[in-house]
């Protein structure tokens, strides 16, 4: 059966009676009553669930709570929890099954309420000669909730098959579709629910992508590309001050990096005199953001610090996990002040007004994109290769850093003009080009942790905010960061060489080259 | 995925019962389950308001010529689902023993349902057999009911030295008092003294109870229709402690 085909709306001409009453004629049913739900829908602010076609929702009945994940086209429940509170985060749940599958799927994002409905729900339900539920029929008036005005959604007619038992179902679903004629449901529920606030779902997310003509002149292309950024930057402030989760300064981050690295690649498009104070206001906001991260990351991989040490010495670093809560909660103190200032506000009230209006003043703005950016992803890739070639056994670690910035923009370029070369071409180079970078980032967060832990270890010491103890356990994470940092080491040489095959650089040499030739 | 099996030599015991119940609680859990009524009497079975009848017979089934996932049918509750008994189940032992590697071949069977399902549970029939050895090699866990009777513990003997003469150790064998009768002076004296002698015991009894008889009057779960009683604790309990055994908690 298809299941697009199992949710119909109820036209507001018919009466939810007579239409019960039409379905209890014409099947055995039996009429199980009515039942009051509030259906509050929770998703990530980057819609994760959605994303995946799932809702995520704390329901409530009579009979208590319980959180639900289901099929957002259908409504068929996928898991189910019951008398549990919605958490804030996946992680914060009881350990099982349902927080496994909603940790995999929201990892480190906070679960925002999205939608809250009210929902009077008729039941119906098709039995065999054994008692068993064999489909079930809800007919589901809903309106919003919390609003002193009423808003109803439109009426809608779910048929819920039972496993092993498709027949039934499809019996029912024919004779909603022939008989009752009632059209089939083209936006799921949760999709209604915003709508009627007018708000849509998935209209927020942190990839670059932007649709552009090849042949675009690159000035306005840019211009594009960029104001889609700074909407990124504007959009994250309010999550990144409130500090719901990690992920709103992680992308404010981005998109700024991505500025900054854009500016520095394009520089015969935009005039370098107007360019150069927003570059500098941009590299300000990436330094006042940048402790409250660190920290965030740290943070982030605590657990994964501690199960590093052996069980008996994993308790000896929560102080080290008390210290970086409190540094954060000075560094975001600090971070909001900066995002409340009215030098952040000039930078983004200015680089708006400067985006919004159109220039001709430059040679290149009016070449098309794609030449510009393949002339730019050329470049940038033969530079990674040529600086990857010269890192050897002995060469300093802030080389390493610098190919890994270098490996950064390169993918900034080729994420924001993918959708102009072949998927089956451009995919290996970005995964290719990942690896590397998985590698290069390893390398380079373990010697900023063990730098990093290592001075704060010192700290905490001098300050004596805990005992030889956390030292001792400090001193014993550091020295296994520096073995993982070496192991990384270690590993550049041949990553590089699998990224450096001569058969590799051609493939990307036609691509990036061809029209050049 | 977890294989469950509930199992005991002596039938009567409350293993369906057991099935059922812990089956329930993990799909109330978040879990997606699945309940493999093993006993050609179809106990499981009944109290899922299923008829005891596979599409295709036992042999298909264990020579693999059946798809698992084919035969499996949803129950009254969401994430519960129920592979029903057969009454051709009773020659399953044959057919298992004709298997050049039974093991083997269980673990065949039961494999295509680990994308689906977090717990499976076997609800076996009360008898030695090949089926049964098998199922003490597949399974990760044995779920022995036990009433605190004479009779009861001597099956639970048998059990414990069928398994050293068959060497089998890959499963935790985790036993629990079923039906206990506290207006019993017997039961109550072998509550009490039982886990001195064996120490892995469950701590938790599961009473004798008004409310699990219901059960097959219901077709339905303990925790379902009768939701704050003892019965329903006493469940909950088991799970838990169940749950913390296989260091799922």
């Amino acid at each position: 059966m298809s299941e697009d085909k199992l949710q119909f709306l109820i036209p507001t001409r018919l009466a939810v009676d007579s239409l019960k009453g039409r379905l209890l004629r014409s099947f055995p049913l039996t009429d199980e009553g009515q039942n009051a739900r509030r259906r509050h829908f929770f998703d990530t602010f980057d819609w994760r669930l959605y994303r995946h076609q799932l809702t995520l929702e704390e329901e409530q009945t009579d009979h208590g709570k319980r959180l639900v994940m289901r099929d957002l086209a259908t409504g068929a429940v996928q898991r189910w929890v019951d008398n549990v509170e919605m958490p804030r985060f996946a992680a914060d749940l009881v350990r099982g099954p349902f927080r496994d599958r909603l940790l995999e799927l929201t990892a480190m994002r906070a679960l925002l309420p999205v939608a809250e409905i009210r929902s009077h729900g008729h039941q119906l339900r098709l039995r065999d000669r054994e008692e068993k539920t064999v489909a079930r029929i809800e007919v589901e008036l809903a309106a919003l909730n919390g609003d002193a005005q009423v808003r109803r959604l439109p009426k809608r007619l779910h048929i819920l098959p039972v496993r092993g038992h498709g027949k039934p179902a499809r019996m029912l679903t024919r004779y909603a579709a022939e008989q009752l004629e009632l059209p089939q449901a083209q936006t799921s529920l949760l999709d209604d629910a915003l709508a009627a606030t007018g708000r849509k779902a998935a209209n927020y997310t942190n990839t670059p992508h932007i649709e552009l003509d090849p042949e675009e002149p690159a000035e306005q292309a840019l211009r594009r590309i960029l104001l889609r950024q700074l909407d990124t930057m504007e959009v994250n402030v309010p999550g990144t001050c409130q500090y719901i989760d990690t992920e709103y300064l992680h992308d404010l981050r981005v998109a700024v990096r991505r500025t900054r690295s854009l500016l520095s690649q394009f520089p015969s498009v935009f005039p370098e005199e107007q360019l150069a104070p927003f570059r500098q206001e941009f590299g300000w906001l990436g330094t006042v953001t940048g402790p409250c991260r660190d920290l965030d990351v740290h943070l982030l991989g605590f657990d994964g610090y501690q199960a590093q040490l052996k069980l008996a010495m994993q308790p000896a670093l929560e102080p080290l996990r008390r210290y970086l809560v409190r540094q954060h909660s000075i560094e975001q103190h600090r971070l909001n002040a900066w995002l409340h200032s009215p030098r952040f506000r000039a930078l983004m009230t200015n680089w708006r007004a400067y985006l919004s209006e159109p220039r001709q003043d430059m040679a290149d703005g009016s070449q098309p994109i794609k030449e510009l950016a393949d002339k730019n992803i050329w470049a940038l890739y033969r530079k990674v290769s040529k600086r990857g070639r010269k890192i050897g056994k002995k060469t300093p670690a802030a080389r390493l850093h610098r190919l890994r910035i270098h490996c950064k923009k390169l993918r900034y370029l080729i994420e924001f003009f993918r959708d102009f070369y072949p998927v089956k071409r451009i995919a290996p180079l970005i995964s290719r080009l990942k690896t590397l970078q998985r590698n290069l980032g390893e390398f380079h967060d373990y010697c900023i942790q063990a730098e990093t832990l290592q001075h704060i270890g010192e700290v905490i010491d001098n300050q004596k905010l805990a005992g030889p103890e956390t030292s001792t356990a400090i001193n014993a994470l550091t020295k296994k960061l520096e073995k993982q940092q070496r192991r990384a080491r270690n590993e550049f040489a041949g990553i590089f060489a699998e990224f450096d095959r001569p058969a590799s650089n051609k493939k990307a040499r036609r691509l990036f080259r061809r029209e050049r030739r | 995925m977890r294989i469950l099996a509930t199992y005991n030599l002596k039938g009567g015991v409350g293993k369906t019962a057991t099935a059922v119940n812990l089956a329930w609680l993990a799909a109330s859990e978040g879990a997606r389950v699945l309940v493999w009524d093993m006993d050609p009497q179809g106990a499981a079975s009944f109290y899922f308001r299923t008829k005891p009848k596979i599409k295709g017979s036992s042999k298909a089934l264990v020579r693999g010529k059946l798809d698992l996932d084919d035969l499996v049918l949803g129950t009254e509750y969401d994430n519960l689902d129920l592979l029903p008994a057969d009454f051709s189940y009773r020659r399953m032992d044959v057919h298992l023993d004709d298997q050049h590697k039974p093991v083997k071949q269980m673990i065949r069977l039961l494999r295509p349902l680990s994308d689906n399902y977090d717990f499976v549970f076997l609800d076996c029939a009360p008898s030695i057999s090949v089926v049964s050895e098998t199922v003490f090699k597949v399974a990760d866990a044995l779920l022995i009911p036990l009433i605190p009777t004479t009779l009861s513990l001597r099956t639970f003997y048998q059990i414990n030295d069928f398994m050293k003469k068959k060497k089998i150790n890959g499963v935790k064998m985790l036993p629990f008092f079923s039906m206990v009768d506290r207006r019993k002076r017997l039961h109550n004296d072998i509550v009490v003294n039982m886990p001195v002698k064996w120490p892995q015991m469950l701590k938790t009894n599961v009473p004798y109870a008004s409310d699990i008889e219901k059960m097959g009057v219901n077709r339905a779960a303990v925790g379902d229709f009768a939701r704050t009683t003892p019965a329903a604790h006493a469940y909950k309990a088991l799970w838990q402690e169940i749950k913390s055994k296989l260091d799922l908690v």
